[in-house]
């Protein structure tokens, strides 16, 4: 189903939502975009933040075994991130925290028109999804809003056309045409063990994390206890992620823990489901200290 | 909810913003701002903040019943310190005390400290962990160009074209700030790295320096012999803006490279390929431990400052000195005079007019004589000399050399007090033990290696019944019959920033936007200092010769000992040994040995070894490696289960009072042997 809403009226509709759940939104902290609980409509601003909002369904750090999930509402999630649930519950999907999440965590994704500086994800989905719970798009002075599911429509609502829908589909079209395609073809059956990439890289990686930390689609975590117990996400760059008892590492150095990560995005998940692991959404380009880029990677096997 | 503040680890003072839900952290997020961490953070940035939440915190006050620890309230913690201190106060005098600050601390807690110490308790010997790590630069840098704290930005660090980088690993211990030399090298810039260690950063050095550890004021000298003798040197500059220049001149001419490297190690040719590269380009020294923990750190300071001077490498774009500091507020501790010999804004004790303006402002005499030194306060609690022991968010039992001497002096101690937010081996000594607040619940000010003054807002809801650092103070001032009549810590920075020149004028609101960089006029920043003339007028050259470290390798002790820092954990451990990941990335302390000296004495990786020195002995695995070359060993200091600080030895600088932790003469066995 297709509706439209004014601009001036999307903050109302905002407002609404505040009334009845808890609702998150990219909100400007200084001079940061993250997501945080909006107290009004104003706050909300469409800008991609630094972070995916990955932490609202999969929690940096958990208490196990508490019961402790409310409906909470989430606007301005980028299509990337939108998407990389969906590829997270194909691994995801049978934990209870994160299924449980899941369901009560509804993600409101909103196509970009513009392309980012270090995105690249027309080489995969681009900025419209076909699966989506609501899906915006900034038609000028409205936004176009694609939804099946009747819960969250609203008085405010007003019927779109068809012209509506053209505009929408012209605006996402402009990131196809600005941002440069990767060249994917037969990328996880070329893409080889060696690469001299891996040792490069390793000469400055800081084992700081950020690139599984901001990916939207890395799932892997550590459990520990302290008093209770705990999971939290892992960082497969760290030594410790792969270490054996009595010390001993089938990845004892940093190349072939950057191997590692690039190889399980571009290669193995690929051959397990089909799908390459990564939305190009660009956020671990960007996060990484030293520019460590994955497009580097792909460009080696299909320059 | 969502806060803005500042990473409570290294000195680079990373913004993050924090979503918590007073409770429980649910998501850290980097800032993106270009001038600090472009939106990075290191792992201890990522991972590091958890342990605020740990149950373990301290949440009520404790005293020490028969060996235990009973909870008290805090009418009675308070009524015992003051009770404690006051007694020790009138039966021996103010000098049997002593104040430990914190550079892990806000520049609020620290500055009420020191006031503490001097208004209420009428001493000077209040000092803190900048003794152990920095000390050497204060004194360096202040006889030289007359402030002693980095020169340049962070931002700046773009705008240099070369950066020698002597006795800092700075990618693990800085790692933002080695990442944005990485990224600036790997540009095209160039890079010289000075140190035995092959630290990551040499992955990228045009130029690696292996020098012996300790000889770093030689191998400085020989850089200043090759650029004089060269021509290469700024007459203009030296000639304008500096004093000193034909006695530097006469001293340095000693150290000609074949001698240099007699003492150093390193090549003739690659001390003369490192003088004219460094010399010919606009150029950023860093350094941190490396120089400054040795008996020489005040001369090695002033040897780097020599340098820049030389080549008239500071007070412009792109150049300059940088001591790298190692914990988020140590530049902001000493800043505050939590410091025996300094008052704050680094006015000395000594100093008639100095002392008169805190003597007015705080209605009391403030003695001329400087007070006992960090290190020195033990020797003196283990003479008997001082009695009761104030230290609060610090940890001398696994930091300061010969641990066990460190030990009995506390347990010499009529009265202990420690104020902190975990269980320490230090508490583990004390008589009354008072929980703080972290970082986590606390508004203040934190002052990052560019003398940048940023705000830290809270994020969490305390634990239990702990309190701020301050307003501790500010009750046990009261109980003195002291009226401090500060609100919030906001009222503390107002009398700071009347007080201190480098601070003039600052208040909360002008920190908003991302804080600024003392000396604060108007508000606004001194990014680069030093830029007409230098704080003292003319920059002093402070020649000096190189003097063979106290302990040396010799046929006893064959080997050097140094010691440091690792990524994963931070300084004793008190907050990165309860981070999951981070205790497992580096659980146990090791010893790395040069592969070629491991197999000549039958030492396997991983085996346990004996490492002995003058002052004690300690079991350690091996780990065998290339890192470091032959003759020497590197060992971190984190660990509790093999804690380094009981092998190495308490030597002091003269000037800085600096213990010499980066040189010990050790031997080595095996276990089995």
């Amino acid at each position: 189903m297709m509706f439209k809403i004014s601009k001036k009226n999307f903050q109302n509709y905002v407002d609404f939502l505040i009334g009845k759940y808890e609702v998150w939104g990219p909100k400007k902290i200084g001079s940061d975009y993250v997501f945080s609980k909006l107290n009004n409509g104003q706050e909300f601003e469409d800008v991609r933040t630094v972070l995916s909002p990955k932490d609202l369904i999969y929690p940096p750090n958990e208490k196990l075994f508490e019961d402790n999930f409310k409906e909470i509402i989430v606007l301005g999630v980028k299509s990337c991130d939108y998407r990389a649930f969906k590829m997270l519950d194909d691994v995801l999907g049978i934990d209870s925290n994160y299924s449980m999440r899941r369901r009560v965590v509804h993600m409101f994704n909103f196509v970009c028109t513009e392309p980012c500086k270090f995105g690249f994800c027309t080489t995969f989905y681009g900025p419209r999804l076909e699966e989506y719970e609501m899906q915006f798009t900034d038609i000028g002075d409205y936004y176009l809003i694609e939804t099946n599911d009747l819960r969250f429509v609203n008085d405010l609502f007003e019927k779109a056309s068809d012209d509506d829908l053209k505009i929408a589909l012209e605006k996402s079209k402009n990131v196809y045409k600005k941002m440069q395609k990767l060249n994917m073809d037969k990328l996880s059956e070329k893409i080889g063990w060696e690469n001299p990439l891996w040792k490069e890289f390793s000469q400055r990686c800081i084992s700081c994390g950020a690139c599984n930390f901001a990916c939207p689609t890395c799932f892997c975590f550590d459990v520990y206890d302290e008093n209770d117990r705990y999971r939290e996400w892992d960082s497969c760059i760290l030594a410790g992620f792969s270490k054996l008892a009595g010390n001993a590492n089938p990845r004892p150095t940093l190349d072939l823990r950057l191997r590692q990560r690039f190889l399980h995005k571009l290669k193995f998940h690929y051959e397990n489901f089909n799908y390459y692991l990564c939305t190009g959404c660009g956020r671990c380009i960007e996060i990484c200290p030293v520019n460590i880029d994955i497009r580097d990677v792909i460009r080696s096997v299909n320059p | 909810m969502e806060e803005k503040t500042v990473c409570p680890y290294c000195g680079v003072g990373c913004n993050v913003i924090v979503i918590s839900d007073r409770k429980r952290i649910l998501n850290i997020v980097p800032s993106k701002r270009e001038d600090i961490n472009y939106g990075t953070l290191c792992i201890k940035g990522w991972k590091g903040f958890y342990y605020v939440q740990n149950d373990k915190r301290l949440k009520k006050p404790l005293k020490k019943v028969n060996d235990n620890f009973v909870e008290i309230s805090w009418e009675e913690a308070i009524d015992l310190v003051v009770k404690n201190l006051k007694n020790i106060m009138d039966k021996y005098g103010p000098g049997a005390l002593a104040f430990q600050a914190s550079a892990k601390c806000t520049n609020e807690d620290n500055y009420l400290m020191q006031k503490l110490a001097r208004q209420v308790f009428h001493t000077n010997n209040v000092d803190h962990c900048a003794r152990s790590c920095h000390a050497s630069t204060i004194e360096g840098l202040i006889s030289t160009f007359g402030s002693g704290a980095m020169t340049t930005s962070i931002r700046d660090i773009n705008n240099a074209d070369l950066y020698f980088v002597i006795g800092s690993n700075t990618t693990e211990q800085h790692p933002i700030i080695g990442s944005r030399i990485i990224n600036n090298v790997r540009n095209g810039k160039k890079l010289i790295v000075a140190d035995p260690r092959k630290i990551q950063l040499t992955n990228f050095a045009n130029i690696h320096l292996r020098h012996i550890p300790g000889t770093d004021l030689a191998l400085l000298n020989s850089i200043a012999y090759v650029i004089i003798d060269k021509g290469l040197y700024d007459k203009k500059f030296i000639e304008e803006r500096t004093d000193g220049f034909e006695e530097f001149k006469q001293i340095v001419e000693f150290y000609d490279p074949d001698r240099a490297s007699r003492i150093t190690g390193v090549e003739p040719e690659l001390i003369e390929k490192a003088a004219v590269m460094y010399a010919s380009s606009k150029s950023i020294i860093f350094y941190a431990m490396g120089i400054t923990q040795h008996t020489q750190g005040t001369e090695n300071v002033q040897a780097i400052a020599n340098l820049a001077m030389l080549t008239g490498n500071v007070g412009k774009s792109g150049t300059g000195v940088a001591p790298l500091r190692g914990h988020n507020n140590v530049q902001g501790s000493s800043d505050m005079g939590a410091l025996c010999d300094f008052l704050p804004g680094y006015r000395r004790v000594y100093d008639d007019q100095g002392r008169a303006i805190f003597e007015n402002a705080w209605n009391c005499k403030i003695s001329s004589k400087p007070g006992v030194s960090l290190t020195e306060m033990f020797e003196y609690a283990l003479d008997g000399k001082i009695k009761g022991m104030y230290i609060m968010g610090e940890n001398p039992v696994l930091s300061e050399p010969e641990n066990d001497k460190i030990k009995m002096a506390l347990s010499k101690l009529d009265f202990l007090v420690v104020q902190d937010i975990f269980m320490t081996e230090t508490a583990e000594y004390a008589d009354v033990i008072l929980p703080a607040y972290s970082f986590a619940e606390k508004l203040g000010t934190f002052t990052n290696t560019e003398r940048r003054i940023q705000l830290i807002r809270p994020f969490m809801d305390p634990p239990g019944n702990a309190r701020n650092d301050w307003e501790i103070f500010q009750l046990i001032a009261g109980k003195m019959g002291y009226t401090w009549e500060y609100k919030n810590s906001e009222d503390i920075m107002n009398e700071i920033s009347s007080l201190v020149p480098q601070y003039k004028g600052v208040n909360y609101k002008c920190l908003e936007n991302g804080g600024v960089q003392w000396p604060v006029i108007n508000c606004q920043s001194t990014e680069i200092m030093h830029k007409e003339k230098f704080t003292i007028g003319k920059g002093k050259f402070k020649p000096a010769y190189w003097e063979k470290p106290l302990e040396f390798y010799d046929e006893e002790y064959p080997f050097i000992l140094t010691t440091g820092r690792i990524y994963y954990q931070f300084h004793t451990g008190t907050m990165t040994r309860k981070i999951n990941i981070l205790e497992r990335e580096a659980p146990e302390a090791f010893v790395e040995i040069n592969t070629d000296d491991a197999k000549s004495l039958g030492i396997r990786n991983n085996e346990v070894i004996k490492l002995i020195s003058r002052h004690g002995s300690l079991d350690v695995k091996a780990r065998v490696t290339d890192i470091v070359p032959r003759g020497i060993v590197f060992m971190p200091f984190h660990y509790y289960e093999a804690s380094v600080n009981k092998i190495t030895n308490s030597n002091l600088d003269p000037t800085a009072k600096i213990p010499e932790l980066k040189v010990t003469a050790v031997r080595i066995e095996r276990c089995s042997a």
